[in-house]
């Protein structure tokens, strides 16, 4: 039979450090409060033991709680039927005992069976603090364990006082006023009072504060900037030669294929349909890889919490707070990571507004596509074309800024709002976590991303090859999809393209990236990767409608760019919409809004050049 | 009163604030009771959140919420 086990403890505590040591996994742990947004569940280590279950958290500062991260906690210790009864691990970081223990004072109050681990040992040695655990676990009538999350000392002691038994006695939700929150803290002091001796006590906050006077003063928004931009420019300088290998790898590996079978459809279907659009999905792998990389990197450090706060007083003004920042950071990425990053919002209005926004900043996926439009506008003249590709994601953020100055205007402000971000101590990162946590998270963008994306583009491809005529891939105005392309073409004119790009505007809608390989298909590139985008470029510069008039306009051109900042093309961003803010409502509204304004904008920009400068 | 910063203060009084009740609650959460020393470290750039620190708690606050804090 397994034995199940709860961590619960206030954020940055370092739960999920212990978890990990638990077992042996290494889920998310990172030096900013908040950053476990789903509770997990792992089994221990087997060099530990077996039949022992672990359950990590979200940081919940009481268990009274206040926002949906804190809602989660909850409902692991009350509600759900695997922990409702399981024995609690509360963990207290040592260097903020004394406040913690009002934890333990609750978990007392609910009649929750626990024991405590202290953390942060390390420090509490640096600091020249000696606290006499057996005396305080007498004091306290709980069972307490030290841990120390860099070296993993005390994890023996702990998984051998883990007990083998269920809670029977029901839990009772409490409701503390004031006045017991008073007692708590009274109770807390005097406790601590009666163990703890200090003896020339180290401010191990000394070096932080240090730090704090450089980036948290007066040119705190000039190091701000010149960290975000680093971050972003190292993104771009460190992936594109992984992603140039992927591309060439893939290229390789299909024209192989089709060079062994030249007349095999199957070969074809493999190589055309499945390998290149494994290689769509796994192009951007590098770039979300870095990212994560660097946010990893920030929030190990502990700048990513002073970032927030730092950025709090402006977001203020576009009618947002701090605690969207890691969110919408994050959406220049990917937004799916970045939908659930929006948990950690306390004030629903706010989480509403970040988690309609994050879909308008620029993603990876937009990256080809922007690239094939701007070297359109700005043949040969890649430095130009440089520019204002970093323009085009500072008019992301101004878009994003002006759309929730709107929505601020809609939704009325919520009583759950506001800010509070404890600081944590400045730490060295740790590369092998950081470095695991990435790739844990950017595998699981290709699972969750990549299965949609590939069957996608796989349909898309069938389409084109079907109905077959004479056992040969039709024309592709006779395909399925070029049939599709037609009837839709009315909607698709006022933007000043044809069928032809809106069938790789409706390809868009699987994955945004697909656009630059389905237009390929739809013009007849024939050449291999490397080659394609200039073919593609050639043949966009002489495409034409039907009365001899140009396809590929700067008009037109600008309204698809525009068209594809707003527009919501990815479905699993819905469906993740869809499961994080619980309403289908919302996330068809998003998804209908978004998509309206994006093309409303895009006919816009084309009728206005084509009056203007036609 | 004009708050000067890397001094100590004492917590008055925790005022509660009627727009927005949970943030005296969260106050309570994240450790300040009354009679609690406080330093205000600094505020940050552009009249962002106040940086207040006490033996165990360092933490950013914004201007509404520093000012449920009544110091002497």
């Amino acid at each position: 039979m397994s034995h199940t086990y709860v961590l619960v403890g206030q954020p940055n505590c370092g739960k999920t450090t212990l978890y990990n040591w638990l077992t042996g996994s290494n889920y998310k742990t990172v030096n900013y409060p908040g950053s476990t947004i789903e509770y997990s569940i792992g089994q221990i280590d087997l060099k530990h033991g077996t039949n022992k279950t672990f359950v990590d958290t979200p940081g919940t500062y009481s268990l009274i709680p206040k926002s949906p991260d804190e809602i989660v906690t909850s409902q692991v210790l009350y509600d759900n039927e695997l922990t409702k009864q399981a024995h609690g691990l509360l963990v207290i970081d040592g260097l903020n005992l004394e406040r913690q223990l009002t934890m333990v004072y609750q978990m007392k109050d609910a009649g929750i069976d626990f024991s405590i681990v202290v953390t942060m040992i390390d420090l509490l040695k640096a600091q020249n603090t000696q606290i006499d655990f057996l005396a305080l676990s007498k004091e306290l009538g709980v069972a307490i364990y030290t841990f120390n999350g860099q070296t993993g000392e005390g994890i023996g002691k702990i998984i051998a006082g883990l007990p083998l038994t269920a809670q029977e006695k029901p839990r009772k939700k409490i409701s503390w006023s004031y006045l017991d929150f008073q007692r708590a803290r009274i109770n807390a002091m005097e406790t601590i009072d009666k163990v703890i001796r200090r003896t020339n006590t180290n401010d191990v906050y000394g070096f932080t504060k240090k730090l704090d006077s450089w980036f948290l003063g007066g040119f705190g928004f000039v190091f701000f900037f010149l960290i975000m931009t680093l971050l972003f420019a190292s993104l771009f300088w460190f992936s594109t030669p992984f992603s140039d290998v992927i591309e060439a790898g893939f290229g390789y590996i299909s024209a192989q294929i089709e060079a062994k079978f030249p007349d095999s459809f199957l070969a074809t279907f493999i190589s055309q349909g499945i390998v290149s659009s494994f290689a769509a999905i796994l192009v951007f792998v590098p770039q979300i890889l870095f990212l994560f990389l660097g946010l990893g990197f920030l929030e190990s450090s502990g700048y990513l919490p002073r970032a927030a706060a730092l950025i709090d007083h402006p977001l203020q003004k576009m009618g947002l707070g701090g605690r969207s920042f890691v969110p919408l950071l994050s959406g220049f990425a990917c937004a799916i990571p970045a939908l659930m990053a929006t948990r950690n919002i306390s004030s629903k209005r706010d989480r509403f507004i970040t988690s309609f926004i994050i879909p308008m900043m620029s993603c990876s996926a937009r990256l080809p596509v922007y690239g094939l439009l701007l070297l359109f506008l700005f043949p040969n003249n890649s430095l130009l074309v440089g520019f204002v590709f970093a323009g085009l994601y500072f008019l992301a953020l101004v878009l994003g800024a002006v759309a929730s100055l709107v929505l601020s205007k809609f939704v009325k402000p919520s009583k759950d709002q506001f800010f509070m971000m404890e600081l944590p101590l400045y730490r060295r990162p740790r590369f092998r976590i950081i470095i695991k946590q990435a790739l844990q998270k950017t595998r699981s963008y290709v699972t969750r991303a990549g299965p949609v994306i590939l069957a996608f583009a796989v349909l898309l491809w069938l389409g084109a090859q079907f109905p077959r005529i004479e056992n040969k891939t039709p024309d592709l105005a006779d395909s399925y999809i070029g049939q599709l392309g037609r009837i839709m073409e009315p909607v698709f004119k006022p933007m000043g393209v044809d069928w032809r790009v809106g069938v790789g505007l409706i390809s868009a809608f699987a994955a945004r990236e697909v656009f630059v390989s389905t237009m390929a298909v739809t013009f007849k590139v024939t050449a291999d990767e490397s080659q394609q985008e200039h073919d593609l470029l050639a043949i966009m510069n002489e495409a034409k409608f039907a009365d001899g008039s140009k396809i590929f306009t700067v008009g037109s051109v600008l309204g698809l760019i525009f068209f594809f900042m707003i527009a919501l093309q990815c479905m699993t961003t819905v469906a993740t919409q869809i499961r994080e803010s619980g309403s289908k409502r919302f996330a068809l509204g998003q998804l209908a809004i978004l998509n309206i304004v994006a093309y409303v904008g895009a006919v816009a920009i084309n009728q206005i050049y084509r009056i203007f400068f036609m | 009163m004009v708050i000067e910063f890397n001094r100590p203060y004492k917590i008055q009084k925790i005022l509660k604030y009627e727009n927005n009740v949970e943030i005296t609650d969260r106050l309570y959460d994240l450790g300040f009771v009354e009679g609690l020393e406080v330093v205000v470290e600094k505020r940050m750039p552009l009249g962002g959140p106040w940086i207040v620190s006490a033996p165990m708690i360092y933490v950013a606050l914004r201007d509404e919420e520093f000012k449920r804090l009544e110091l002497k």
